[in-house]
């Protein structure tokens, strides 16, 4: 994997992910491509790291799963947030949110 | 919570789907290629080019979803399902393997579930019907004598003073009881030998024991003699058939009518019971000790001296704390208050000890010896079992050696391949303890006809899962590691005999088989040798067991004065010989049935003038046919007359042994003092009339003994206890009928203690050494099994590591015997050292043996020489079969493989 790509840490995926199908119910590849094309490439996601999170966010309930029909005409699985999923994407960006205040005072205060 | 929920949820949903969520993702995988595909192909790939960078971007569907899987919730629980599936097939395939294996350890395992049971029932169940057991303690007042502490004897007339003093100053305990046991003649209204109970009147209130019907005792019946009774569950429903009306139903109980007032709960049996015994039968008030019970039963410490006090009972108390009360305060009062009160009369003080405990089956001490005891045996059988499975394990390790190596080459990480290596052990152990449930309980059945109930509860079946667990590790982990230590390309490339472990790895495995020889030899001998000491026990020799009839009588307990026992059994002798179908009856205070050295109200000591001579010698009165009973032939003299009963005996005839002893032969006519060895002792000077042949005792040996008309009188058995012995023309068991209805007809209240032939009476009074005997024995068959099939499967191992080699040999010529010989080469020196070693083991448990049961050592070389026969037969059959499998190995065919 070229160096220049970050891996993406596991909770922060699944924060990530979350929020692309907050936005709209999407397919595992639509994830993928919405994931590259909103971090200009920055965050390169596999299918080994994508698949796992989209399972465990609907295994918590936050996701749900559904068999529908793809632009193309291609049966493909989509996912959308339940309602504890948008709860739990509130309290993740808080979450993340005073982290990076927390970080950011640190780097800058130094 | 909801989010715990979900996850469960999904767990379990796809734990019972059955692989439809697994289709799902396929699909789903599926999906998600097609669409980079498409958006590669609008980007201006070929079909062809697309199809290959999105695989390749992929990286594998098959990673993808394993990436899902372990990710997923349960994913552990999951896989280990899947090992446990995988293994199931597996082992289901080699099954021969799979049922050896179970059987090797499902026979150690159900021994030791049995013993388990029984330690559970011995030691850990709390006694049945007892309320807040923690808070009961039980006090002792102890005496130290040098054979150890034993309870304080106390007269019957003392102890209401000392209860009443330890019960009022005792202030750590809400309440005090106290009991004394002894057997006591029932008639129900067959006449029977009972073990009772007799208690203070708070006895089963302190104990919080509610009665299944009718009452307990009231407080005024431990003042004055109230003849009441409470009977045990299992009296009320083995006699009375659970009726409800036995409450008011009036009982004899030694000379007395006992009215039964209540019925005790189910199992409650006492709070001393002995862990081989039934236990307490009947609970009668204390203070009707002396006028029922029998007065040679002193307790149960075992220690009962030769010049016991008469009428002097171990009296016991138990009592119950107050809250807060600790054991070792309860200890201090009581030692401040006994001295206090003077319980202790004229025992020196620094003789005395006291003693409390919380009340439990058996004190630390004791159980810790009873637990290594009763596991020793049944461990030393689980430790064969598993040093067998994990060589069949190894050998099938080799089989597998190349699935192994390949799994390990395309990138099972090696703690995986261990894990599913030790679920499958798991599964053999889990199978092992289905099948030794099954068997322990059949077991179990078997013994609990005469032992304390040994309930399969929890306890019982969590520990043997547990031992099932451990075994597992035990025996699964060694293999699993050496199976998987090895390199794959090592394993893959080179010949089966280079991956079959070590020169070091087969001696290990070779001195496991000899150590489990050794073993099992040694269990096979001590059982034997202790099956056949008790059979030698069961028959005396000279007499034909079943063609003798006992019948025992204890007028004592019926408060007979002598003259009227001696009317009584003048009638019996006289009425039993005129039965017909017997051929000659005699009457003894001495019963044929109990050892001739070990009974201390028989024993009497001799003076021919200058002082005691030959210790304390067996004696006993003899009357009718006595001596024809037992077949000894009179060799010199005359035998007893009418006119020589008398109080103090003033003849005797000795046996040839006694006579050869004091007299060097020449006995006859010869004056002889004799005393009785208790305190108070009676004497009387006799002549020796007869001399009769030596009857032979337990150990083979001759026994010298002095018979007197009548009973000599002794301060702790008067002449009211006899034993009519009677010699019939046919089966003697068919006389017992008769017998009792000649002593109904003399006497309808005397109760016979004990009517049955010699034969039955020492099979019954050895039974649970002979359960125990059979059951080492067994165990080491058992044993001897497994290290023949242990033998067995390292040969066959070791032929198939050799498969190449001998074949080679047979190309160039070897013959089919040479290979065999060349096989068993191997195998037998590892039978041959185990069995040394097992002799030497075997004659050592056999010294230990008889040296602690009978007091005298003697290696049985028959016994031995059979089990080491057996042992090498079986070894013999062990390695030739896989001899005789290398022999018929076909060169072409090997030479081939690989």
């Amino acid at each position: 994997m070229p160096s220049h790509r970050k891996d993406v840490v596991q909770g922060t995926l699944d924060l990530l992910v979350l929020r692309i199908i907050a936005a709209q119910p999407m397919h595992g590849w639509g994830v993928m491509q919405r994931l590259r094309h909103l971090t200009d490439d920055v965050f390169q996601v596999t299918p080994g790291s994508l698949f796992p999170s989209l399972r465990r966010l609907e295994e918590n309930g936050w996701a749900s799963g559904a068999w529908g029909l793809s632009e193309n005409n291609r049966k493909v699985r989509y996912y959308t947030i339940t309602k504890a999923g948008q709860k739990q994407l509130a309290r993740e960006k808080q979450n993340w949110k005073s982290i990076t205040t927390a970080v950011e005072k640190v780097l800058e205060g130094a | 919570m909801s989010r715990l929920w979900f996850r469960l949820r999904a767990m379990l949903r796809r734990l019972f789907d059955g692989g439809a969520g697994d289709e799902e993702l396929s699909a789903e995988i599926r999906a998600y290629v097609e669409l980079d595909v498409d958006s590669k192909i609008r980007s201006g790939m070929t079909p062809e080019d697309a199809r290959r960078e999105a695989l390749i971007e992929l990286g594998g569907a098959e990673q993808v979803k394993e990436r899902v899987r372990e990710n997923r919730a349960g994913a552990w629980c999951e896989s280990i399902f899947r090992d446990i599936r995988y293994a199931l097939r597996s082992l289901g395939q080699a099954w021969g393997f799979s049922a050896s294996v179970i059987a090797s350890l499902s026979l150690g395992l159900a021994a030791t579930i049995v013993a388990f049971a029984f330690i559970n029932g011995a030691l850990l169940r709390p006694f049945p019907g007892v309320r807040d057991q923690d808070r009961l303690v039980t006090l002792g007042i102890l005496e130290n004598t040098p054979l150890g502490p034993r309870t304080l004897r106390t007269a019957l007339a003392d102890y209401p003073d000392i209860f009443r003093a330890l019960r009022e100053g005792m202030t750590s305990l809400e309440d005090l009881a106290s009991f004394t046991e002894s057997k006591v003649a029932v008639t129900l209204p067959e006449p029977r030998s009972l073990p009772a109970a007799f208690v203070s009147p708070n006895y089963f209130d302190v104990l919080g024991v509610q009665p299944e019907i009718g009452r307990t005792f009231a407080p005024e019946e431990g003042r004055a003699e109230s003849s009441v009774a409470i009977i045990s569950h299992a009296l009320w429903t083995g006699e009375f058939g659970r009726d409800p009306s036995v409450v008011g139903r009036r009982i004899h109980v030694g000379a007395q009518t006992f009215q039964i007032i209540g019925v005790a709960p189910q199992g409650f049996r006492g709070t001393t019971q002995d862990p081989i015994e039934t236990g307490v039968e009947i609970w009668l008030p204390i203070v009707l000790a002396d006028l029922v019970g029998d007065p040679l039963s002193f307790g149960r410490d075992g220690i009962v001296f030769l010049d016991e006090p008469p009428g002097e009972r171990a009296i016991r108390y138990v009592g119950r704390m107050r809250d807060g009360s600790r054991v070792d305060r309860v200890e201090t009062e009581l030692g401040v208050v006994a001295g206090r009160t003077g319980v202790f009369r004229d025992v020196p003080v620094e003789r005395v000890a006291v003693e409390v405990s919380g009340l439990s089956r058996l004190d630390g001490a004791d159980a810790v010896e009873l637990v290594a005891i009763i596991l020793t045996v049944p461990f030393l059988v689980l430790v064969i079992g598993c040093v067998n499975a994990a060589n069949l394990l190894l050998v099938r390790a080799s089989r597998r050696g190349r699935e192994i190596a390949l799994r390990l080459a395309l990138g099972a990480s090696r703690l995986r391949l261990v894990r599913q290596l030790a679920i499958e052990s798991l599964v053999l152990a889990i199978g092992a303890a289905l099948l030794a449930m099954p068997l322990a309980w059949s077991g179990l059945q078997l013994l609990a006809t005469f032992m304390i109930p040994m309930p399969l509860d929890a306890t019982v079946v969590a520990g043997a899962l547990v031992t099932a667990f451990l075994t597992a590790l035990g025996f699964g982990l060694v293999p699993a590691f050496q199976a998987t230590g090895q390199h794959p390309s090592a394993a893959l490339g080179a010949s089966p005999a280079v991956s079959g472990g070590t020169r070091s790895q087969s001696r290990v495995r070779r001195a496991l088989v000899a150590g489990q020889v050794a073993l099992s030899l040694g269990l096979l001998g001590a059982g034997f040798q202790l099956t056949s000491a008790l059979e030698s026990l069961a028959e005396p020799p000279g007499t034909d067991p079943d063609r003798l009839l006992l019948a025992s009588f204890d007028l004592g307990q019926l408060r007979f004065s002598s003259a009227e026992s001696d009317a009584f059994y003048a009638a019996l002798l006289d009425g039993a010989s005129r039965l017909p179908g017997v051929e000659a009856a005699g009457l003894s205070s001495r019963d044929l049935a109990r050892s001739w050295s070990f009974d201390a109200a028989n024993g009497v000591v001799l003076d021919t003038g200058g002082g005691p001579v030959g210790g304390i010698s067996a004696s006993g009165s003899a009357s009718g046919d006595y001596f024809k009973v037992l077949g000894l032939d009179l060799l010199e003299g005359r035998d007893f007359v009418a006119a020589d009963r008398r109080e103090l005996p003033g003849v005797a005839i000795v046996t040839k042994r006694l006579a050869s002893q004091i007299f060097k032969g020449a006995a006859l006519g010869q004056s002889l003092r004799v005393s009785t060895p208790f305190r108070g002792a009676v004497e009387a000077y006799v002549q020796i009339v007869g001399i009769v042949e030596s009857p032979v005792g337990l150990s083979g040996e001759e026994v010298a003994a002095i018979f007197f008309p009548s009973p000599f009188p002794s301060p702790i058995q008067n002449g009211a206890v006899r034993t009519l012995h009677v010699r019939s023309k046919g089966p003697a068991a068919s006389l017992a009928p008769a017998i009792r209805e000649l002593v109904a007809r003399i006497d309808p209240q005397a109760p016979i203690l004990e009517l049955a032939t010699l034969d039955q009476t020492i099979r019954t009074r050895f039974a649970h050494e002979r359960v125990l005997a059979r059951a080492a024995a067994l165990l080491g068959i058992v044993a001897l099994l497994l290290a023949s099939i242990g033998l067995y499967g390292v040969t066959s191992y070791e032929v198939a590591m050799r498969r190449r080699e001998i074949a080679v040999r047979m190309a160039l010529g070897a013959q089919a015997d040479l290979v065999v010989a060349m096989v068993l080469r191997q195998a037998l020196p590892v039978a041959i050292i185990g069995s040394a070693l097992g002799g030497v083991a075997a004659i050592v448990a056999e010294l230990l043996i008889q040296s602690e049961v009978f007091g005298v050592a003697g290696v049985d070389v028959t016994t031995l020489s059979g089990a080491a026969a057996l042992l090498a037969v079986v070894m013999l059959l062990a390695s030739i079969l896989p001899a005789l499998r290398a022999a018929r190995l076909d060169p072409n065919a090997v030479l081939r493989e690989a």
